[in-house]
């Protein structure tokens, strides 16, 4: 009898145990899956570091349509009003908070796919280093790896054409950016981003703390940015919105 | 007054476009319903007071986003009787943004409950 119970505790003991560890389990390495963003905060932090002189004129030239310095649509001239690519690290911010991100892992690379904008960016994981002096690119050139269970990864040559955030703050071609993505639990990423941009800001720039969560049940959506419907969406209503008549 | 406006202009962190402080419910006829990317659009005739049919252009979000909530493009048809709320242009112009916040009516149903799903952001 007294055998009995005992063995029964030590089943019991661990069938629950077991239980506990599926119940947590996830392996830290392992980014697939579909994210959305929990934080509102749509850029790296509230406060920006001061400006260069190069980066100052930059914003004072940008006419945001979001945000404290907000006109309205028709007035602005943040590059989304035409369709034209967000490019990095804008994806992370004000749109993924909206529409989630998907991660792929692959032996080589790792893909996140927007959800806006229909729009996938490559990160290299085959040990190569970045470019030396490249072409500017929209998304940039990216390369990861693992520090531990942190995902690091590093970017640069990015097109100064591109706005950081909807905000309206500058990004230049010298910019470097790093990003460390931690799987913390199995339903949340945790993600901590640097801007170093001499060329734009006087000092880096550190994020806050992102925290994305796992979307099971979300499948990515078709979400072009059609040039032509998103042109006839400006001329008859955002334009109209903004008091601006035109024929 | 412009120093009152400012500050409210500062702590309102939403689109330039529309009064997120103000709601609108207007009824009419629609006209077309553009299920448009990135952006849906909803145009529809409202007589005012006077008996002057206006045109007023409701902005939504995208397809995707609509769609995830249930919506499709056949939601809305020219002649269908609506009842639906915005934010207005701050420019005074008859143009909105939905606010999922109150009803959608079609034809005397109600066809979206005021729950706030798929708004926009504002």
């Amino acid at each position: 009898m007294r055998i009995r119970s005992t063995t029964l505790f030590a089943l019991i003991s661990i069938l629950s145990f077991t239980g506990a560890v599926f119940a947590q389990q996830h392996d830290p390495r392992d980014l697939n899956g579909v994210w959305a963003r929990q934080s509102r905060v749509l850029t790296m932090s509230n406060e920006a570091p001061p400006m260069t002189p190069w980066g100052k004129a930059k914003f004072d030239a940008a006419k945001p349509v979001y945000g404290p310095r907000a006109v309205p649509g028709g007035l602005g001239n943040d590059p989304v009003m035409t369709c034209d690519p967000l490019g990095m690290p804008r994806n992370l911010f004000l749109e993924v908070s909206i529409y989630p991100m998907e991660i792929v892992q692959t032996p080589k690379r790792v893909f996140q796919l927007f959800e806006w904008a229909h729009l996938w960016r490559e990160i290299w994981t085959d040990g190569r280093a970045l470019p030396k002096d490249p072409e500017p690119r929209w998304m940039g050139y990216s390369v990861g790896r693992w520090e531990g269970d942190t995902f690091v990864v590093n970017s640069l040559g990015f097109d100064e054409r591109t706005w950081l955030d909807h905000f309206g703050n500058p990004i230049s071609e010298d910019a470097r950016f790093e990003e460390r993505y931690r799987r913390v639990d199995r339903d949340t990423i945790e993600l901590t981003m640097t801007l170093d941009d001499p060329k734009a800001y006087t000092k880096p720039w550190i994020s806050e703390k992102k925290i994305f969560k796992l979307d099971p049940k979300h499948e990515i959506e078709e979400l072009f940015c059609v040039p032509s419907e998103n042109e006839a969406f400006n001329k008859r209503v955002r334009d109209p919105g903004a008091g601006v008549t035109n024929k | 007054m412009t120093s009152l406006l400012l500050a409210l202009m500062l702590l309102h962190h939403g689109t330039g476009t529309y009064d997120s402080t103000k709601s609108v419910t207007l009824s009419g006829t629609v006209t077309e319903f553009a299920f448009t990317n990135p952006h849906a659009a909803l145009f529809f005739d409202v007589k005012d007071a006077n008996g002057k049919v206006v045109n007023w252009a409701i902005e939504m979000n995208s397809p995707g986003v609509l769609a995830r909530a249930g919506w499709t493009r056949r939601m809305f048809k020219a002649g269908d009787q609506i009842t639906i709320t915005v934010r207005p242009a701050k420019a005074g112009t008859p143009v909105g943004l939905i606010n999922r916040q109150r009803p959608v009516i079609v034809n005397g149903k109600e066809v979206l409950k005021a729950d706030g799903t798929a708004n926009p952001i504002d």
